[in-house]
């Protein structure tokens, strides 16, 4: 058990948050289901961006609904940005739960022993999952989302519905797609710090964050549901993931925010789970 | 040296840790007994800091484990239960927790040399078996090089080489000069290994003496006597200064004095002797009597009442 390799080495033996990043990035690439779901989320980006440009242009004909009548007529199927993003959702499912997963898995098999005991100050782990989960939504869906915007818009062409990224709010809508799936990442690691479960954090994300905001007008009175409606995290999102509010998801009655106070209420919520997530993570026992 | 003063840890209602003074001295190894729940893990746990004490304090070299800059190199720590992800291999749960210290790569590879790993390094943890768990733990502990190390309940359901590797490994650790702090609930195990003893029951300190003193104190030698003329020779021995009693086999046992004085009563009275043997009442016995009380869930019929029954 020689001591020479450890006495040999230039750089002082101690912890850094550069190198918790480090640990954490070999972490992530080193578990397959992690690199799988990543590439998975990026095809269904553009899988699903030509699939609904297909639709768009007629060259793909689905099935109507029962009784052999038009198929519906989606607002979202008259706008390039709309149709090259589709696929977000599923780039959201896939982002969110390896964002619940980075810590829930460390509880689960007890990873979190071995992580707590190499960075007791575990703050700076929080941070390292965080940095690496960032970076690889933000890489992969700049990606996705500007690669289907390309390929979706040569089919568009035929149609006259492509846009340029120069066109108004284009950029900032590809943009926006790309920091709503960061943004659910950090989400998704949050309440797997605050959970701990797998199952529990996974639910939590796509109930709270996804679902109920859809049900809001249903369960609230009118005039409060209007107020609670814009400020969840998905409608603020779709504030600024489309380049006109009349192609986004949801309830068409309901107003979005502008763009601006979306990202901001968005973020405004990926802070204030974060930090509740840091200091639970400081204060609970590992 | 690792400091523990007035350490209490409680969980809800229940206290796990109460009061706790200790200190773990450098160069030995320390044996952490204790029946199951009587707070070991969660002491361990509290030094290397993934439990907060609910009072007191804990000090590793003079200060929080936390506050070191080199965690790993600090203090090596085999946790109770297996502490690796399962799909990832056992090189890179060992190189991602090396990453995080600046412990460079060729460290991760001596350390799987050293615990046997080499050939299945590359494979994913999911595969192996408890022992090979438990090498990946060891190697993680020893990543740092570190002058301390901790292993919780390390031989728990090991098979007998596995044992053998451990018993080995912490003497080698001593031998080089390391604080070994190793926690187990069969004194057997650490009678063979320990230097110094600590006994915990209930959260509560009942024994810290060196484990030479507490043999002395605690072991008494039996001594076997068989002989036709048992009846003759009772009263000698009473007068000798021992303590006969009967044993379940018809043969007298006797304490308070040696089987070289039986030998020389028995020669002098002329009194034949068919067996005179000298044994030494089992530490474990001692262990079990002693922390008797303090175990957290105790059957309720004790087992000789159960085989009394059964015969």
């Amino acid at each position: 058990m020689s001591t020479d390799t450890l006495s040999q080495v230039r750089r002082p033996i101690r912890v850094t948050q550069w190198r918790v990043i480090k640990a954490e990035w070999i972490k992530f690439r080193s578990l397959r289901s992690n690199r799988i779901s990543t590439a998975g989320a990026v095809v269904a980006v553009i899988g699903f961006g030509l699939l609904t440009a297909g639709v768009a242009t007629g060259s793909i004909v689905p099935d109507g609904p029962p009784g052999g009548g038009q198929p519906p007529d989606f607002a979202s199927f008259l706008d390039h940005t709309a149709i090259a993003t589709s696929g977000i959702m599923l780039a959201i499912l896939i982002v969110g739960s390896l964002g619940v997963l980075s810590f829930s898995g460390e509880y689960s098999s007890g990873m979190i022993r071995a992580t707590a005991t190499a960075v007791p100050k575990r703050l700076p782990i929080l941070w390292g999952k965080a940095t690496v989960l960032s970076l690889v939504a933000a890489v992969t869906m700049a990606i996705a989302v500007f690669a289907s915007f390309a390929l979706t818009g040569n089919m568009l062409a035929d149609i006259g519905l492509r846009s340029d990224l120069g066109d108004p709010n284009v950029l900032r809508a590809l943009l926006g797609n790309i920091g709503f799936v960061v943004g659910i990442g950090l989400l998704g690691l949050s309440l797997g710090v605050l959970l701990r479960s797998t199952a529990g954090g996974i639910t939590t994300l796509f109930a709270t964050f996804l679902i109920i905001p859809q049900l809001i007008n249903l369960i609230l009175p009118d005039n409060i549901a209007e107020v609670v409606y814009k400020f969840m995290p998905s409608n603020a999102a779709q504030a600024f993931i489309v380049t006109d509010p009349r192609y986004s998801f949801g309830s068409q009655s309901m107003e979005l925010l502008t763009p601006a106070a979306g990202a901001l209420v968005f973020l405004a919520w990926v802070v204030l789970l974060i930090t509740a997530a840091a200091v639970s993570l400081n204060r609970r026992d590992a | 040296m690792i400091e523990l003063e007035q350490v209490t840890k409680r969980f809800g209602d229940k206290t796990a840790v109460n009061g706790l003074d200790l200190e773990i001295r450098p160069g030995v190894v320390t044996g952490f007994l204790g029946p199951n729940g009587a707070g070991k893990s969660t002491t361990i746990r509290m030094i290397v800091g993934l439990d907060n004490p609910t009072k007191g304090q804990i000090r590793v070299h003079g200060k929080a484990y936390a506050d070191h800059d080199s965690p790993l190199r600090t203090i090596g720590t085999l946790t109770d239960a297996r502490a690796a992800q399962g799909g990832r291999s056992a090189y890179n749960h060992l190189l991602a927790m090396a990453t995080s210290n600046g412990i460079p790569k060729r460290r991760v590879n001596e350390v799987i040399d050293i615990v046997g790993l080499t050939d299945v390094a590359g494979q994913r943890v999911k595969g192996f078996s408890l022992g090979m768990g438990q090498r990946v733990g060891i190697a993680a502990a020893l990543l740092g090089d570190p002058a301390t190390v901790i292993l919780d309940e390390p031989v728990n359901g090991l098979d007998p080489e596995g044992i053998l590797w451990i018993r080995n490994l912490m003497k080698n650790l001593a031998r080089e000069g390391r604080t070994v702090f190793v926690s187990s609930h069969l004194m057997s195990e650490m009678a063979l290994t320990a230097e110094h003893l600590v006994i915990i029951g209930r959260g509560e300190l009942m024994i810290d003496m060196p484990m030479a003193d507490f043999i002395a104190e605690h072991a008494e030698s039996l001594v076997t006597v068989e002989s036709p003329e048992l009846s003759r020779l009772v009263p000698l021995i009473h007068e000798a200064g021992g303590h006969p009693s009967r044993s379940d086999n018809g043969a007298m046992v006797v304490t308070g004095i040696d089987s070289k004085t039986i030998g020389l009563i028995a020669a002098r009275e002329n009194i034949p002797l068919y067996q005179l043997a000298t044994t030494s009442s089992s530490l474990e016995a001692v262990f079990m009597s002693m922390t008797h009380d303090a175990v957290e869930y105790q059957a309720t019929a004790d087992i000789h009442s159960v085989e009394r029954a059964s015969e």
